[in-house]
């Protein structure tokens, strides 16, 4: 790995800057975490609709408005529509969101690729503990780097989302392309690939 | 010293064991192979109705056309007798054929991912694997190592040790009293053709129409040296790294950023 | 617009400052999967670590495996280097276990359907919902048609418990697919004649000549097994294969008798015709251990070589040469019994044909014969004796109906799926379904399909979405094998003419279950508490359950832990020793050649060759074997075995395809005599190695679960055209090869010229 978290080579970064970016990091982590009554209540929605506002999608925001006033539990809609697309699933499961199973040729989970992110994490601080769940899940990703930005540490972020992130997850989304018609799932993934594109 | 295999047809059954366990061992991409086994017949040859297999690998040649085509800037290399521990410092570019051991081996770090050495070999034993790409390649040359890094400790390769029908057998060829030099002996024969004669060191036996069917897949002509493609990946080494970025920064942000745009238009 | 603007300058607009959005209120909320920890220096994960105890269960031979595991995540699979058994060896199947572990596709949560069975809607509920509605519902069902109420499809080791869990809730029918549509034949026929199970216990290493009729070894990957078979190669035995098709044994075999299909048992009978005529079978041994010689020499009279030549469509002088072979080499012949012996609905006959055989030859308990292995023994697990209203014994469906006297364990599949249908003698109304996709394993899926759409609830278990899983009301995922405590392999040293030895091994986890995957031992007892049986419970867990049946044995999960997984001591050669008689099982103690108890049944006392249905005019009989990396269709999602074999080529006559336009490669899909298509396609393997009259596929190809994404619809299934069966009368077990097919190309259907 050539990323050794030299400090000097940081670029200065805003604390608001840095915390707001992490605090987005750790909501898109929400976005594709199995919805539960922990954290998936009106708050949580009333905040996606917000952040949606103020990115000025506002199509995008009524269709999360409209989807959650159609339906008559929007919690237990957003959890089998989680299950279908990445757990389980007739005709299939849509697309396993980690990325052992895009990268490693074999649609593998805790495949050569998942081993390499881990490792990443742990040569910056950080493990995935308590969890029965692959490190490479989306989830997880997404709250590594939210840590990270938290950290101040935007050139590490960066090259874990050009280097990890991105190549799989544009295959993930290719997967799943076809059956994103989930007003949330759809949502969610364009914010995501929102917040991880590259600067330019 | 030259490593060799041999593999026995009278006791192969076609399992495809060695394929996988050398799969497992070295986690290859599953686009390609080090080890593969094609399942023959049943079909008539000379000798009458036969099927068989051909277990392929890395053959280790004498005369390997994969390392004369390499491009890459040759360095002094030195090599070490693992048993006498004399050493040998020779010129080598990415790939070469070991002094002492015979085996035929590439530098990763070097490598430039031409694919050259892929083109080269007749039997199609090497490929570019895209897992190892750096910042400088898209991949890099892999095959068979007759499993050194596992010989180094004491170990079979792993299609050897997985082999339920012993009918891979490894060994020193140059040591007379060796099994694999007593199965050349017996007339274990190397996939060659008449145009193809580059000294196989991975050999097969068995049975005449099982030999006869085997030898069908004999490559019968040397691949032509893809010369314009080594000059071109020669050219382009330095400007890898900045394609790549080129490559990366399209990915993200494209495909569905424009539809989450035209979501909002609709 | 925002969508112009990249994030790091989004963020320093004012629209996203911090205070705008409430996301930090949000996001503390939530607990997270990722904590700070200490740096581990890079590099100290590379190294391995060896996990020994693992049994395979890839396949049911059950080899005795270590798992290399880095980080948590097993990277490598391979024999255990104690294994005295299969040692250092494992198949392709065998190393690629670990595709199964990190399957994405593999069932990780419990899950409730809320859609329609057969096109479920999955809602991953907790196992607190899903044991609670599963313990309701199989009570309402008891408390409305009693225990005969429930029905349960079994298979693998980790079925063992909840099916002794079931036994003690008084369930009378249970079905498991390795009896009813494979071994039971086998099993029960030697049985009868000889007294006991051989299994495959054939000493084919030690023997000088081996018969194989229909067995495929080498196509047939059990990995000791196969070693066995080309030891015996080696040491120069003759190996004599009888098959409609150049098998990978065909292709070793000194004599290749290219058999017609169905003929078999008349092969068996002209051959011991010409044995008891000639006088060259082992008199010695028949006439002290056989009963009923001249009422079977009276029997096969008519069995003469001409007429058995003509019958088999085979020459004359193969028959005799055959015989001359194995009389030669008795009593050091390996006939060996078979596997799956469910082809044509007479097959008890011939396993009876094939026991009487061997006893011909007086291959048994010798050198290169069939051998009753020395195997150490060890415990079971019981739920408590309870009376039942109702003996479950006196419910079974084939003893109430007064059917099937030679059956194996369990009910026969089609039986209980009538019932399942009509309600009678009385309504079956739940079915547990453990590790089993009954769906591929019964012959005629619609009716099997029926049958579920009847019932109140189903509940199913198993580690991957397999077919079977889409007709759920609740599904539950269990642990695979490299991942759970369960079964105990015994067992010998592979060559019986090595040193004596004996080993025990305990399946032993090599790596932690992911998600929330669960092993049956804690399924059942967590069930169980739910229906009111917490006083009963036998075994706290699996690890308790496994000890319980080690300690027969004096031994623990502790001790087999410290001696690398594997128990070893001295054993005891299966060869008779000077002086010693053998014993036989029967009730007449003798080998029975003729069978009193089958006469009383109502059978032929004899072995008798019935002839099978001739494939009309344009088709040809659809046999099927196995592919040696796949194991039925267990493995089709395995992406490294689908690598090696991604489907199952269809072997054509290279004279008919000639004759119907078809060239080697051609992609091809088949129409059975019922009219029924196969949903996928396959490639024909044009080869002079296959007769006329029949083509031949690998079975286990053509999922169509496509929640199975490596393998579904990869090839054809060949059990989708299995819509005729044949179910013989003496054990209920139904025959499948009975089905005939012609060939689409390009929409077109194309005789198969006979």
């Amino acid at each position: 790995m050539e990323m050794k978290g030299d400090s000097h080579k940081h670029k200065t970064v805003e604390p608001d800057e840095s915390e707001s970016l992490a605090d987005i990091f750790a909501f898109l982590a929400l976005l594709v975490r199995y919805p539960d009554i922990s954290f998936f209540d009106n708050e949580f929605l009333d905040t996606l609709e917000i952040l949606l506002t103020r990115l000025n999608l506002e199509k995008s925001c009524l269709k999360i408005s409209i989807w959650r006033n159609s339906v008559e539990d929007p919690l237990l809609d957003a959890q089998l529509e989680y299950t279908r697309l990445f757990i389980n699933a007739v005709p299939h499961v849509i697309a396993p969101p980690y990325a052992s199973v895009y990268q490693d040729g074999d649609f593998s989970l805790q495949g050569k690729t998942t081993e390499k992110i881990r490792n990443f994490y742990r040569q910056h601080g950080f493990d995935v503990v308590v969890s029965t769940q692959p490190a490479d899940h989306i989830q997880f990703e997404l709250e590594f780097l939210s840590y990270i930005y938290r950290q101040g540490q935007f050139d590490v972020g960066d090259y874990f989302l050009s280097t990890f992130f991105v190549p799989w997850f544009e295959k993930f989304l290719q997967k799943i392309s076809e059956e994103l018609r989930h007003p949330l799932y759809r949502v969610s993934l364009q914010l995501i690939t929102y917040f991880v594109k590259e600067e330019q | 010293m030259q490593y060799g295999m041999i593999i026995d047809l009278d006791r192969c059954v076609g399992c495809h064991a060695c394929a996988v366990a050398c799969r497992a061992e070295w986690e290859i991409p599953i686009q390609y192979a080090r080890n593969w086994l094609r399942r023959l017949g049943p079909a008539n040859t000379p000798h009458g109705l036969a099927a068989t297999y051909y277990p392929g690998l890395c053959n280790h040649c004498q005369q390997p056309a994969c390392v004369e085509v390499c491009p890459a800037d040759p360095v002094n290399m030195t090599f070490k007798d693992a048993k006498t521990g004399k050493t040998k410092t020779m010129e080598v570019a990415a790939t070469w054929k070991d002094p002492f051991n015979g085996t035929v081996q590439i530098d990763k770090k070097r490598c430039i991912g031409c694919g050259a050495c892929a083109d080269a070999c007749p039997y199609g034993a090497r490929y570019v694997n895209p897992d190892l790409a750096d910042d400088d390649s898209e991949g890099k040359a892999d095959k068979c190592t007759y499993c050194m890094p596992r010989v180094a400790t004491g170990l079979q390769p792993a299609c050897v040790q997985t082999c339920l029908a012993e009918a891979r057998i490894f060994g020193d060829l140059d040591d007379p009293n060796s099994n694999v030099a007593k199965y050349v002996k017996k007339g274990a024969v190397g996939l060659t053709s008449k145009n193809v004669q580059i000294g196989p060191n991975t050999r097969y036996i068995g049975n005449k129409k099982d030999m006869a069917l085997l030898m069908t897949q004999a490559p019968q002509e040397m691949p032509e040296a893809n010369l314009r493609r080594t000059m071109l990946a020669d050219m382009l080494k330095p400007v890898g790294r900045q394609m790549k970025n080129i490559g990366l920064a399209g990915l993200a942000g494209t495909l569905l950023v424009k539809t989450l745009a035209e979501d909002e238009k609709e | 617009m925002a969508m112009n603007l990249t994030r790091r300058n989004l963020l320093k607009t004012a629209s996203l400052a911090a205070a705008s959005v409430p996301l930090s209120k949000v996001v503390a909320k939530a607990e997270t999967g990722i904590a700070k920890v200490p740096l581990i220096p890079p590099g100290s994960f590379k190294k391995t670590k060896t996990v020994t105890g693992g049994v395979c269960e890839m396949c049911f031979w059950r080899c005795q495996l270590v798992g290399k595991v880095r980080d948590n995540r097993l990277i490598k699979l391979e024999g255990n280097p104690k294994s005295i058994d299969n040692g250092l060896n494992l198949c392709a199947r065998g190393n690629s276990g670990i595709k199964l572990v990190y399957d994405p596709d593999r069932l990780k949560y419990p899950m409730k359907n809320i859609g329609k069975r057969g096109a479920p809607k999955w809602k991953k509920i907790s196992w607190e919902e899903a044991l609670d509605t599963c313990a309701a519902k199989l009570q309402a069902t008891i408390d409305k048609y009693g225990p005969k109420g429930i029905g349960v499809w079994y298979h693998g080791a980790s079925a063992h418990y909840p099916t002794a869990y079931f036994e003690y809730l008084g369930v009378p029918n249970m079905y498991e697919p390795a009896f009813y549509q494979c071994r039971g034949q086998t099993a029960m026929a030697m049985m009868q004649t000889l007294g006991f199970v051989p299994n495959e216990d054939v000493d084919m290493a030690n023997s000088k000549a081996m018969l194989l009729v229909g067995c495929h070894l080498g196509e047939n990957i059990h990995l000791s097994h196969v070693k066995n078979f080309l030891k015996g190669l080696e040491n120069g035995s003759k190996l004599v294969v009888v098959d409609p098709r150049f098998s990978a044994s065909a292709a070793k075999a000194h004599i290749w008798v290219k058999i017609k299909p169905g003929t078999d048992t008349a092969f068996l009978l002209g051959l011991m015709n010409y044995m008891l005529g000639k006088g060259c079978y082992n008199k010695s041994f028949v006439d002290k251990h056989c009963l009923g010689l001249n009422k079977l020499k009276t029997h096969v009279a008519e069995w003469s070589i001409e007429k058995t030549a003509k019958e088999c469509d085979i020459p004359g002088k193969q028959i005799v040469e055959v015989a001359e072979l194995l009389c030669e080499h008795a009593p050091h012949v390996a006939v060996h019994p078979g596997r799956h012996a469910a082809w044509y609905g007479n097959d008890f006959q011939r396993v009876r044909a094939n026991a009487c055989l061997t006893a011909l030859l007086g291959a048994i308990d010798c050198p290169g014969g069939i051998v009753q292995i020395k195997r150490m023994s060890t415990g079971h697990v019981h739920w408590p004796k309870v009376e039942h209203e109702e003996d479950p014994e006196d419910m079974a469906l084939a003893e109430m109906e007064e059917k099937y006297p030679f059956r194996p364990p369990g009910t026969p599949p089609e039986l209980m799926r009538e019932t399942m249908v009509t309600g009678k003698p009385y309504p079956i109304k739940s079915m547990v379904i453990w590790g089993t996709n009954s769906i591929k394993t019964m012959p005629n899926q619609e009716e099997t399909m029926k049958a579920l759409a009847n019932m109140d609830f189903i509940m199913v278990t198993d580690v991957s979405p397999t077919d079977i899983t889409m007709w759920a009301d609740i599904l539950l995922p269990e642990a695979c094998y490299l991942e759970r405590y369960d079964h105990i392999e015994k067992g010998t040293q592979w060559n019986q003419s090595d040193k004596p030895q004996q080993f025990v091994a305990a399946r032993m986890p090599l790596v932690e279950p992911m998600f929330e995957r669960k092993d049956s031992v804690w399924m059942i007892n967590e069930l169980a508490r739910r229906m009111g049986h917490e006083k009963d419970i036998p075994v706290k867990n699996q690890e308790e359950f496994v000890d319980h049946m080690l300690k027969e044995a004096d031994l623990s999960i502790a001790k087999l832990r410290k001696l690398d997984g594997i128990y070893i001591q001295e054993g005891e050669s299966p060869y008779l020793k000077k002086g010693d008689e053998p014993e036989f099982g029967t009730d007449s103690g003798k080998i029975e050649l003729y069978s009193e108890a089958m006469d009383d049944e109502d059978f032929p006392p004899l072995p008798t060759y019935t002839r099978t249905e001739e494939p009309p005019k344009g088709y040809a009989r659809m046999i099927y074997g196995r592919s040696p990396v796949h194991t039925f269709n267990r493995t089709a999602n395995n992406a490294w075995l689908s690598r090696e074999v991604p489907e199952n080529p269809l072997w054509l006559n290279d004279e008919s395809a000639k004759k119907m336009g078809i060239k080697d490669g051609d992609r091809v899909s088949l129409e059975n005599q019922a009219g029924k298509r196969s949903a996928g396609s396959t490639v024909v393997k044009v080869t002079p190695g296959i007769r006329k009259d029949c083509v031949f596929i690998a079975h286990g190809f053509g999922t169509f679960n496509p929640a199975m994404t490596v393998g579904y619809n990869k090839g054809i299934d060949d059990n989708s055209l299995n819509t005729k069966i044949n179910r013989e009368g003496e054990t209920g077990i139904s025959g499948m090869r009975i089905n005939f097919v012609r060939i689409i190309k390009n929409g077109k259907t194309i005789n198969i010229p006979g």
